[in-house]
């Protein structure tokens, strides 16, 4: 495995020089690793640098100037956004990758979050009321108003929101990326990206005073609709979009099931046949109930699965599947709402986490599972399979040789990618470092369940897939990462990069 | 209606008569517990009765003036046509129903004619008497073996009345053609009577029943036929009856559809959460059920010839269901008060 850009040693002999600034000792401020335009990217909040890493390693480590006093970070298609600077002078630094190019755009306000449309081509910009205002901006600040910024033109339209809410607390894009879904903690606003005066309110305050309180947003796939999940309510309330060159309208209906109670989860399936439904799961006292609801209020349209277990939890699997499954209990289940079908089995133990799926597939890790007289950690892998009959869950138990810590799965090929904590001795891993043990990541194929990875010389904190690569973060404040390649996952085609992080520090000298 | 008057407001008039013109009651009326008063369509008419009290007071409302005619026995209940030129009291305490036209029997009582009517009752030692017509003639009180109706439900043409009681157990009604003056009864139903509705057809009526909850009946089939909740399509014409228990959910409202082929019963069970519409094929007596989300206000038709009905629900944004009986598709919007609130 190679190493690469090891800058800790000269830092290290700098570092102890003469008197040092005060940088040398403060905990650094770090966000990400944000994966943007294939590179992954960290912004080093404490002096104002974001550094851009290639996972091929065929360069270096880059560093980038950004924005002062930076808070927020977010990729786009073609790099990254900063935000922040004073109060007095608020700015958002477009940088492309790789090139490093930064324009830098005057905006209302030192946002502290920025969403990105999926096209790219629009970012919205708001406040968190929890973070304290920008140093030389007023004490106070109204955290009812976003900015829209167009990333093609380099425009920012600050819009004023005036609702009865306190903040926004997300935003949904619809997949053509032409409307954004603000959602405050009682209201939703719905604006047209490319004309942001158009947009509409959408109060969720019930007669007698009751806000709804949403807890999800999900766009159908056409963008006709937004559905929400809000507390204080079991139905899933269903948004109507109205966009025209002239307007943006909305009505809202709320869609129930009758006697289903316990709103937990929402799911928009894909697909031929799923236009205009949303998916409602409930966790009810008797059982979960998962419903197929017609967007439109047609509740003859509906589709039905009434299970005897609790369930809080439904992820689309394509294909027109669905699966169940819950964080307190074993059970599992499998539906295809359209043909009425389904099949349920049980975990061989509860699962530690929500599923990791993809491609038709579902992982769900166990940590302690009964293996003979012991226990160990385990996968599961689960699939739904049409046997011409009926509809069968397949369950694929795959033991584990450490404690899971961190894992992904490439979107492309379904593979999953995980992090394994194993002892040092007897691994490949180079020893002795400052802990007895270190990182292993395994892939599992979802369709063989072939198995292979690669020991890593630290323990793993993250794992994510950029450009064609697996990578892992390890413990570090400097940052320390290794990549592989996600077709030839081996010790030898990984490489690390530690200390990048800390190449800010070669210009800071001695103090006077 | 006040305790003691009747005020008569004219809607397209406000501005020229911003007050109510008061219309003093007679004394047999001013007991509120034992009044009722019933209103012509159009508005031109209403009736006034008293379950203590021979005379209907009918109150033209145009002239503001009070007329009073006198009948042979208390009304239990009225009607009015909904052409307001027909009524029809129901003189449960001698066994008669009363019809006459109006305004012309207020000039002329010996326009009012009478019609005997009794109902086979539950728990008769001994049959009923023979019939004439499935009327009793005479105008003596019932045997002890059968009911008199205490209420009337006309049609919606006005063509008939249906004649029933839900003072005593009674597991049939009677039918009197208004025009003719024909009788015909009903007792193949298998559980008493609550209430009625005769569909537009002039040949479909829908039975609400009571549970007799205290049946000690020895087969326990026929015992929770008793103790359920339900109802009756009947088709009087081929003299048929399909009962459709609803167990525990209680039978509401019905509503015939503008089609003039089917029916929508509403059910509604607070304490189980349990609310539907049943859709009733006034053809095949063929029912079937179409769960609504919360608890049910009112329904109603709509004009012309749809199944298509209104059934408004509990929400605190508000909620009301579209049912196509005939097909039954049930679109629900939910949330209309909250929609006036959006804004641009």
């Amino acid at each position: 495995m190679k190493r690469g850009h090891l800058l800790v040693a000269p830092l290290a002999i700098l570092a102890a020089c003469g008197t040092r600034n005060p940088s040398w000792d403060a905990q650094l401020d770090v966000v990400g690793p944000t994966v943007a335009a294939g590179e992954l990217v960290w912004v080093n909040r404490t002096e104002a640098v974001a550094e851009a890493l290639d996972p091929s390693g065929l360069t270096g480590p880059v560093g980038f100037d950004v924005v002062s006093l930076p808070r927020a970070v977010a990729a786009t298609p073609g790099g990254f956004l900063v935000s922040g600077g004073r109060g007095d002078d608020p700015q958002l630094d477009v940088v492309s990758l790789p090139a490093g190019t930064r324009q830098t755009l005057h905006v209302a306000g030192a946002y502290d979050h920025i969403d990105v449309a999926p096209d790219g081509l629009h970012a919205v910009l708001y406040f968190d009321p929890a973070a304290p205002p920008a140093p030389g901006a007023p004490a106070a600040r109204n955290n009812n108003e976003v900015t829209v910024v167009d990333l093609g033109a380099l425009t920012a339209q600050r819009l004023a929101l005036g609702t009865e809410s306190l903040a926004p607390e997300s935003t949904a894009f619809s997949s053509q990326g032409d409307v954004a879904a603000v959602i405050l903690d009682g209201t939703v606003v719905l604006i047209d990206l490319e004309q942001p005066e158009h947009r509409v309110q959408v109060p969720l305050k019930l007669p007698g005073g009751v806000a709804l309180h949403p807890e999800e947003a999900l766009f159908a796939p056409d963008g006709r609709y937004l559905y929400v999940r809000a507390s204080g309510s079991d139905d899933v309330l269903a948004l109507e979009v109205n966009r025209t060159d002239d307007e943006l309208g909305s009505a809202v209906n709320f869609l129930f099931s009758p006697g289903a109670s316990g709103l937990a989860d929402i799911a928009v399936p894909q697909g031929p046949g799923f236009e205009r439904y949303v998916a409602a799961l409930y966790d009810g006292p008797g059982g979960a109930t998962a419903v197929l609801l017609d967007a439109t209020g047609d509740s003859s349209r509906n589709h039905t699965l009434q299970l005897a277990t609790a369930a809080d939890r439904l992820d689309d699997l394509g294909g027109g599947m669905l699966l169940i499954s819950s964080a307190s209990s074993t059970a599992v289940s499998g539906w295809e709402p359209l043909l009425d079908r389904a099949d349920t089995d049980a975990l061989p133990a509860q699962p530690v986490a929500a599923p990791r799926v993809a491609a038709g597939h579902a992982f769900f890790i166990h940590p302690a599972v009964s293996i003979g007289a012991g226990t160990s950690a385990a996968l599961t892998s689960v699939a739904l399979v049409d046997d011409g009959a009926r509809l069968r869950l397949r369950q694929n138990p795959l033991v584990l040789g450490g404690a899971p810590s961190a894992s992904v799965v490439d979107p492309a090929t379904g593979t999953l990618l995980l992090g394994i904590e194993v002892p040092r001795e007897g691994s490949a891993a180079p020893g002795p470092d400052d802990s007895e043990q270190t990182g292993s990541v395994v892939t599992v194929d979802p369709n063989t369940l072939a198995i292979g990875g690669l020991v890593l010389d630290a323990r793993v904190t993250g794992m994510g897939v950029v450009g064609g690569f697996g990578f892992a973060t390890h413990p570090g404040e400097l940052g320390d990462v290794s990549f592989f390649p996600l077709d030839d996952p081996t010790r030898a085609t990984a490489h690390r990069v530690y200390g990048f992080l800390a190449g800010h520090l070669a210009d800071l000298g001695e103090a006077p | 209606m006040g305790e003691d008057t009747v005020s008569l407001i004219d809607l397209a008039n406000l501005a020229q008569q911003p007050l109510p013109q008061s219309v003093a009651l007679p004394e047999a009326l001013r007991t509120i517990a034992t009044r009722s008063a019933v209103g012509s369509a159009d508005g031109a008419w209403v009736l006034l009765s008293s379950l203590s009290s021979n005379d209907i007071a009918a109150l033209d409302t145009a002239t503001g003036t009070l007329a009073s005619l006198a009948l042979p026995g208390k009304p239990s209940d009225i009607a009015l046509s909904p052409d307001g030129r027909t009524a029809v009291a129901v003189l449960r305490d001698i066994g008669q129903v009363a019809r006459f036209p109006l305004p012309d029997a207020l000039a002329d009582p010996g326009q009012v004619e009478l019609t005997s009517v009794a109902l086979t009752a539950e728990g008769c030692a001994a049959p009923p008497p023979e019939t004439d017509g499935g009327g009793v003639d005479g105008g003596a009180t019932p045997p002890a073996c059968v009911a008199a109706p205490g209420q009337v439900v006309l049609s919606p043409d006005g063509k008939l009345a249906a004649l029933f009681t839900n003072s005593q157990p009674s597991k049939s009604f009677a039918v009197l053609d208004l025009q003719s003056g024909a009788l015909s009864s009903f007792d193949g139903l298998e559980k008493w009577v609550d209430t009625l509705g005769i569909g537009p057809n002039d040949h479909s009526v829908v039975v609400l029943h009571r549970p007799n909850s205290g049946s000690n009946a020895a087969d326990p089939y026929q015992k929770m036929v008793d103790q359920s909740q339900g109802y009756s399509v009947v088709d009087l014409a081929a003299g048929a009856a399909q009962l459709e228990l609803t167990m525990a959910v209680p039978p509401q409202q019905i509503v015939f559809a503008g089609d003039g082929a089917h029916a929508g019963v509403t059910l509604s069970d607070p304490a189980h959460a349990k609310y539907q519409v049943d859709a009733v094929d006034l053809q095949t007596l063929i029912t079937s059920s179409l769960a609504l989300a919360s608890a049910l206000q009112f329904a109603g038709p709509f004009a012309g010839g749809t199944a298509l009905i209104w059934v408004t629900q509990d929400h605190p944004a508000g909620r009301i269901s579209f049912v196509d009986l005939a097909t039954h598709q049930v679109r629900t919007a939910t949330g209309y008060a909250l929609n006036a609130e959006i804004q641009p």
